[in-house]
């Protein structure tokens, strides 16, 4: 990163003050716009701490003042801070008028590029900012999750309710059908891995979790070519850039943030009563026992055998039992400060939140120190360094129906199945599941326990004013360490004792650059930027796993005391890069942009033949603002034009995929297998993204109009497809470079000061993504295959990437009660095969986006933010479960009570039947289009409000400031959707929905 | 300035010329070894078959698949009224429910081809251990055919409608992805000739050279070509390999209650000629998918023997003790009944008493009634019945076979291949339909993407 660089010019502001005589300043301060007065500003002496706030009448005076040249700060929410040098003399009280003028994009921001950083203005990619206020005032446990709706182009599907779990983000559709669709995180310049996961505690491991999000200044969503070539083979799905504060020269800043919340699930299945179900289980019985030539009263006794008198059986809220009101408490502590040669930004922070299922909890400890030190005029050195442990209590939830998960077993149990005995001892006759699920969730350990190293070290020499070179060494390290106990205390895991799982992996991601970095400007008007640099990334990653069974004492779960030492598993991996990069860019007058991108880039995870490749972009963009006939055009203050091409690489692929394999072939009789499992392929390369990008970024009226509105097209080719061999070979597949998949969009983006006047202002940033994908080739003149990554899914060449692929449900056979279904013909039948499917819609949303709004009234202020998704398919397993054919005996919905019951009635829901399919028939419980549902939704996902303390009462208590605040996440949903939650990326199966939650709390500066 | 941006240049230059040398992005793999290393040594060529033996206990084939699909698909088991949904579809033959492991079986071959082929390429081994290495291997390729044919096609002569494809052939290993050709399947008399070959040739490596009970051996070899000349209706040859196989296995059946009731829980089962060992600490199928979690009352306990079943044991036979009660009134088998660890059972693959009953159904087809009764009588007095069958009328011996059959086999995977052998419709328990022969469900059905992917490779008639 080249930051220190530029910020230096910065630094400049921050002069010393000499001492001289007596007194103080005092004045006004008022809108820039309407020259109407502002109160509740805030007016700070910068050395001194002395500080007021306006009055009514905008009025301000600090008194009491030695003599002297002093920085003084203005500031207001909703306001560009205002800082000028005041001198005060000895025995006057200088006079100041000072305009505010609302905060509106400014073109002068500094924005984040590949390795370096450049002002707004002269940034010709597609960069999308998110603020450090927009990260910092959510209800959030780590930062990824502050991208949700704030940028076109990045779709987000938060994955978990699992306090502190991961979430799933695209950036421009998804492009790669077998190799990773995850951007590249960088923090603070270090590249993170993220191919490591705890499936243990949560199925949604985070990159992120270690970053306290009070910590981030800014995160940059870098979205075309232009903006990601330099990243060569590791920009195709975007790039994150996250940076942390930076200290800043002056009296060190103490901050104080405390808060405490609640969560809750506010959504809950509807379910049968105990008696509504086994009288729907005597039906079931009844009618299949008819079929079997036998009585219906035998089978309806058989069914009260089983599940009891419908007379007598009651009613247990199973899912009531395995949630709860969960809580957070958050305390950091941060402090900025420094001196001209050396800045420092420390912080701490704890937290730890109680998730809304029972024993799911995360707690987190991070401690930050960025520090920068300028050793001579010309070097400099400077150090991020993020320490965190993260802890996870989790439940089984995700990726699987499995059955010993609370949303599964836990719901999806006998309603009349008590939870506890008479003697409150857990029921253990748990028929169907066969686990108690309150137990397990209280008796399981499932824990995730990571501590993570995120830091930097790095130096600057700045030859000139004009070059600089700057040398980085990053570190990304991570211990983690993954345990479940299932504790012989549960009947279910008794039966071999009980047993411990423990594994502890590895990652050790370590890379350094050199970047040297030149600016000139030539003549008037021709300014000359290059960059040229070189990097080298090693990760090696390593675990080792053991388990034991037959636990003598169900409290010492501990590995040593296994009675059966049941497995032991191990294995390293590492994979190498290296790359040399350059960006050359030009513009004359501000007015007229060329950009070009190289890098040249190796990895050894492919075949020999194809290791190296080139990467590259262009753009050229032209501000029509600055030209001479649009001078009096007075309201336009920015008309830019842009458009850039490119090619970036995708390289998330396993770390041998390209090499011949022999691998572990299991055991036998004590000796261990080998086994071939893979053909080599020296030709094996990179899948690359050919980006088109054709954008107009926009201010108006004093930039208090601004955004961009583009089209993009990416051309994702020589995707990594598997090659079909026939399994008869002893192998299935090989992988080839060979499909392609396009995405297109457009994307929207529109900020807006809306209104301010006086005391009150409304500003609103809007974006609205559409998009489509289309799959342009398989292998060969294949023209589907099945979706690598999605049960009951098929991509098929000139459709969109995604398609879901089940059977077409017709509904009941009016004359029988049976369930059918369209074959092939549409004709209808009770039985379909693997022909008879249909495309039925895709999970991917036809456009999605968000809207923020901040209100400001006087020290108040409100932050109401909208996020929005339409048209996905979810294929929902969990809600199906109610739906089901009854022969296992599982709950079920009150939609049942609408099944067939005579010949001649017309419904949805087949006969009761204890029995999973009909004679002769096809399943009806499997994958058709009746458990599809439009996954469209609009929610409210987060309220902020806060309210600064006036300045003169928090100075009286020896503050700087104080705010205090009251937040809500995920607070209304609006949707058609049945499930629980609605943000599910395609398939809901066990999924831990997300809360509802509430916080507040205070922030204190002294 | 310019030499400042000289010394830029070098620097960048240096780095580039770092970038290019030769093991800059060499990385090593510790879970896997280089082909060449494991197919040019005698230790690569053992894991191999180790590999072929582990994959015998998969699900999709003796752990439970081969074991438990023929019964279920026929009139021997029943589905438990409150299901998981496991082999609910095979309960009532519903289209494409049936025995399938197309996949695992093919992954068994080629490995096998890897051994066959090693065996002989390996320098400085003993002829024995190269004769043992191919012998098992032969074995395990001929068993496989033995499967694939008699599931995915017709015996030979038992054709519906002429329809004679059964499973590709392949005998060479695939090493590279131009072996990896597109096939037609061959002829059911083709997959039968080879399995019959592999085996005969097994027998021959393996004669005096075998590791015993739970590997391929010399007495398994004989046992398994008496079943496949069975199928293929060769009496005379039938009798002759059983016979080898009774001789050559040293194993004598169990004749008294307390060893009959006991014989499931004996490692290795007293009358096993073949074995199949799981350890179920390494090698557990785990709470799922195995035979054990499939029928007891332990677990999931879906499958359960029918009542048509129950009712071919007259009471003094002693293997009603073969099956109990559930604590809610359901029987179920006690052959898998996780004796061996919480979720697995050793799968005895072929067992003595099927070798009697070979032969009696061979001497019955032969008009040799005398000495079929002889060999039946052998099964039914070890097996405490006290009255012998007696008949004058072949048929009738023959359908005594088949209960026989029942009684002793049912569980362990025959019913279902019995019956289609014989042509016969498949009866089924009360209130699911029978499936005649000419049914094209008789077939199993290929995996349909394999279907979809090869256009040389024909999907069974009806699917």
């Amino acid at each position: 990163m080249f930051k220190r660089y530029m910020m230096g010019v910065f630094l400049l502001l921050f002069l010393p003050f000499t001492v001289m005589a007596q007194t103080g300043v005092e004045g006004t301060v008022t809108e820039a716009d309407s020259d109407e007065p502002l109160a509740g500003a805030t007016v700070l002496i910068e050395e001194t701490m002395q500080g007021a706030s306006t009055d009514m009448d905008g009025f301000f005076q600090i008194v009491e003042m030695e003599p002297g040249t002093y920085t003084l700060k203005v500031s207001f929410v909703g306001f560009v801070e205002h800082t000028q040098q005041v001198t005060v003399e000895a025995g006057e009280v200088t006079e100041l008028d000072i305009e505010l003028s609302t905060d509106a994009m400014g073109l002068d921001e500094l924005v984040v590029t590949g390795y370096s950083i450049r002002q707004r203005r002269e940034v010709t990619g597609a960069i999308s900012s998110v603020r450090s206020e927009q990260i910092r005032e959510r209800a959030i446990q780590t930062p990824d999750q502050a991208l949700q709706g704030r940028s076109a182009g990045l779709q987000f599907v938060g994955g978990s309710g699992q306090p502190g779990a991961g979430s799933t983000i695209r950036i421009r559709g998804t492009g790669s059908i077998n190799s990773g669709n995850a951007p590249l995180y960088i923090v603070d310049g270090v590249p993170l891995e993220q191919t490591f996961r705890s499936d243990i505690a949560t199925s949604n491991s985070n990159v992120l979790v270690g970053l306290n999000p009070s910590d981030i200044e800014s995160i940059d969503v870098m979205r075309d070519a232009e903006a990601t070539a330099i990243y060569g083979a590791q920009g195709a799905n975007g790039v994150v850039i996250v940076n942390t504060t930076q200290g800043s020269a002056g009296q060190t800043e103490f901050t104080a943030n405390m808060k405490y919340g609640v969560s809750d699930i506010h959504t809950k299945y509807d379910l049968m009563s105990g008696p509504e179900q086994v009288r729907f289980m005597m039906e079931a019985y009844a009618n299949r026992w008819e079929d079997r030539g036998l009585s219906r009263e035998a089978g309806e006794q058989v069914a009260i055998d089983r599940h009891g008198d419908p007379n007598e059986v009651g009613t247990y809220d199973w899912f009531d039992a395995l949630t709860r009101t969960g809580s957070n408490n958050r305390f950091s502590l941060s402090a900025n400060g420094g001196n001209e040669s050396t800045r420092f930004y420390i912080s701490g922070n704890y937290e730890d939140h109680e998730g809304t299922v029972i024993s799911s909890t995360f707690d987190r400890a991070s401690l930050r120190s960025n520090i920068d030190h300028d050793a001579t005029d010309r070097l400099s050195f400077s150090t991020r360094i993020n320490l965190s442990r993260s802890q996870f209590n989790g439940q089984t939830e995700g990726g699987g129906n499995f059955i010993n998960s609370p949303f599964h077993g836990g719901v999806t149990g006998r309603p009349t199945t008590p939870i506890y005995n008479e003697d409150g001892t857990y029921n253990q006759d748990i028929p169907a599941i066969l686990y108690n699920m309150v137990q397990v969730a209280n008796e399981e350990e499932r824990i995730g326990r990571e501590f993570q190293l995120i830091g930097n070290l790095a130096a600057t020499f700045e030859i000139n004013e004009n070059l600089a070179v700057r040398g980085q060494y990053n570190a990304d390290v991570r211990f983690s360490r993954d345990r479940r106990y299932s504790n012989p205390v549960i009947p279910r895991y008794n039966n071999y004792g009980g047993s411990v799982y423990e594994r502890t992996r590895e990652t050790q991601n370590y890379s350094g650059n050199v970047v040297a970095d030149y600016i000139q400007t030539f003549g008037e008007a021709h300014n000359v930027s290059a960059l040229l640099g070189g990097e080298y990334r090693h990760r090696d990653y390593r675990f080792h796993a053991a388990s034991g069974e037959e636990l003598p004492n169900p409290l010492l779960g501990q590995l040593n005391l296994a009675g059966v030492a049941a497995a032991v598993s191990g294995r390293t991996t590492e994979y190498k890069t290296a790359g040399v990069f350059s960006r050359l860019q030009y513009n004359y007058d501000s007015k007229y942009y060329l950009s070009i991108n190289l890098r040249y880039d190796g990895h050894s995870r492919f075949g020999d033949d194809k290791q190296w490749g080139l990467f590259y972009s262009g753009a050229l963009a032209w501000d029509a603002a600055k030209e001479d006939f649009m001078r009096d055009i007075t309201w336009i203050d920015e008309l830019k034009p842009r458009i850039s091409y490119g090619i970036t690489g995708n390289a998330s692929i396993g770390d041998f995929a390209s090499h011949a394999l022999i691998g572990s072939g299991g055991t036998y009789q004590g000796e261990t297998g080998l086994r071939p499992n893979q053909l080599g392929n020296a030709d094996l390369g990179w899948e690359t993204a050919r980006s088109t990008d054709l954008a107009v970024d926009y201010a108006l009226f004093d930039n208090r109009v601004y955004g961009s509105v583009g089209v993009y097209r990416v051309d994702n080719e020589d995707l990594l497809l598997s090659r079909f061999l026939p399994n008869d070979s002893g192998f299935s597949s090989i992988t080839e470079n060979v499909g392609a998949v396009r995405n297109e969009g457009l994307e929207i983006e529109l900020g807006a000061v809306v209104f301010a006047r006086g005391q009150f202002s409304w500003s609103s940033e809007y974006n609205i993504t559409f998009q489509r994908s289309e799959v342009l080739a398989l292998e060969g003149d294949q023209e589907w295959m099945w979706d690598p990554g999605v049960s009951a899914s098929r991509i098929y060449v000139g459709e969109p990437r995604h398609q879901w692929w089940v059977r077409n449900y017709a509904g009941v056979n009016p004359a029988d009660g049976r369930a059918l279904f369209f074959d092939e013909d549409g004709n209808l039948a009770n039985s379909v095969g693997g022909d008879d499917y249909h495309k039925a819609g895709s999970r991917e949303p036809d456009f999605y986006g968000g809207w923020s709004n901040q209100f400001r009234y006087g020290p108040i202020s409100m932050d109401v933010f909208f996020q929005y998704q339409f048209g996905n398919k979810i294929l929902d397993e969990q809600y199906s479960n109610f739906h089901m054919a009854p022969h296992r005996g599982r709950n079920l919905s009150p939609d049942m009570f609408r099944r067939w019951q005579q010949p001649g009635d017309i419904t949805d829901v087949p006969k009761a039947y204890s029995l999973s399919s009909f004679p002769g028939g096809t399943g009806h419980n499997l994958w058709s289009d009746r458990r599809l549902f439009d996954g469209s939704y609009i929610r409210l996902k987060s309220i902020n409000v806060s309210y600064q303390l006036p300045v003169d009462l928090t100075n009286r208590m020896r503050m700087n400031s104080m705010t205090i605040f009251a937040r809500a996440e995920n607070l209304i949903t609006w949707t058609e959707y049945p499930g629980l939650d609605p943000e599910v990326l395609s398939r809901q199966q066990t999924n831990y929905p997300l809360p509802r939650s509430f916080e507040f709390g205070a922030e204190i500066k002294f | 300035m310019l030499k400042y941006l000289r010394k830029i240049t070098l620097i960048v230059v240096g780095v580039v010329l770092f970038a290019g040398c030769d093991g800059l992005l060499d990385t090593e793999n510790s879970t896997a070894v280089d082909p060449d290393v494991a197919q040019e040594n005698i230790e690569g060529i053992e894991a191999i078959l180790t590999s072929v033996y582990n994959r015998l206990q998969s699900s999709a084939r003796y752990g439970r698949e081969i074991t438990l699909a023929p019964d279920v698909l026929a009139d021997n088991t029943d589905q438990h009224p409150i299901t998981s949904g496991r082999y609910d579809g095979q309960a009532v033959n519903s289209q494409g429910s049936h025995i399938t492991f197309w996949n695992t079986a093919y992954l068994t071959i080629n490995e096998t081809n890897y051994v066959i082929e090693g065996a002989d390429n390996t320098e400085g081994v003993a002829q024995e251990v190269r004769d043992r290495l191919k012998g098992e291997a032969l074995f395990q390729r001929g068993y496989a055919y033995f499967d694939l044919g008699r599931t995915y096609g017709y015996e030979p002569g038992r054709e519906v409608n002429g329809w004679d494809q059964a499973a590709i052939i392949r005998t060479d290993p695939t090493r590279d992805v131009t072996d990896a050709d597109l096939r037609s399947r061959s002829s059911n008399v083709d997959v039968y000739n080879q399995a019959r070959e592999d085996l005969e040739d097994a027998l021959t490596l393996l004669e005096g050279n075998d590791r015993g009970v739970y590997f391929s051996n010399y007495a398994a070899a004989n046992a398994l070509l008496a079943r496949l000349h069975l199928y293929l209706e060769n009496w005379d040859q039938a009798i002759t390999y059983a016979d080898e196989a009774i001789s050559a296995s040293g194993l004598t059946l169990l004749d008294n209650e307390e060893d009959i009731t006991s014989a499931f829980y004996e490692v290795p089962n007293p009358e096993s000629i073949l074995e199949l060992s799981i350890d179920p600490v390494e090698e557990s199928l785990g709470s799922n998918t195995g035979l054990c979690p499939y029928t007891n009352p332990k677990h999931w306990f879906d499958v359960i023997p029918s009542e048509n079943l129950l009712d071919v044991y007259d009471t003094e036979d002693y293997r009603n003790n073969w099956f109990a009660t559930a604590n809610d009134g359901f029987p179920y088998t006690l052959k898998w009944d996780c004796s061996t660890g919480p979720f697995d059972d050793n799968v005895p693959l072929i067992r003595l008493p099927e070798m009697y009953l070979i032969q009696a159904e061979a001497h019955a087809e032969l008009d040799q009634l005398t000495l079929a009764l002889d060999a039946l009588e052998e099964v039914q007095s070890a097996r405490g019945l006290t009255v012998p069958f007696v008949s004058t009328d072949k048929d009738a011996i023959i359908d005594e076979v088949m209960v026989e059959r029942r009684r002793e086999l049912s569980f362990e995977g025959h019913r279902w291949y019995d019956l289609k052998r014989r042509a016969m419709d498949i009866p089924k328990q009360v209130g699911a339909q029978p499936v005649p022969y000419d049914d094209f469900r008789i077939l199993s059905v290929l995996p349909q993407s394999e279907v979809d992917s090869n256009p040389n490779l024909d999907q069974n008639p009806g699917y």
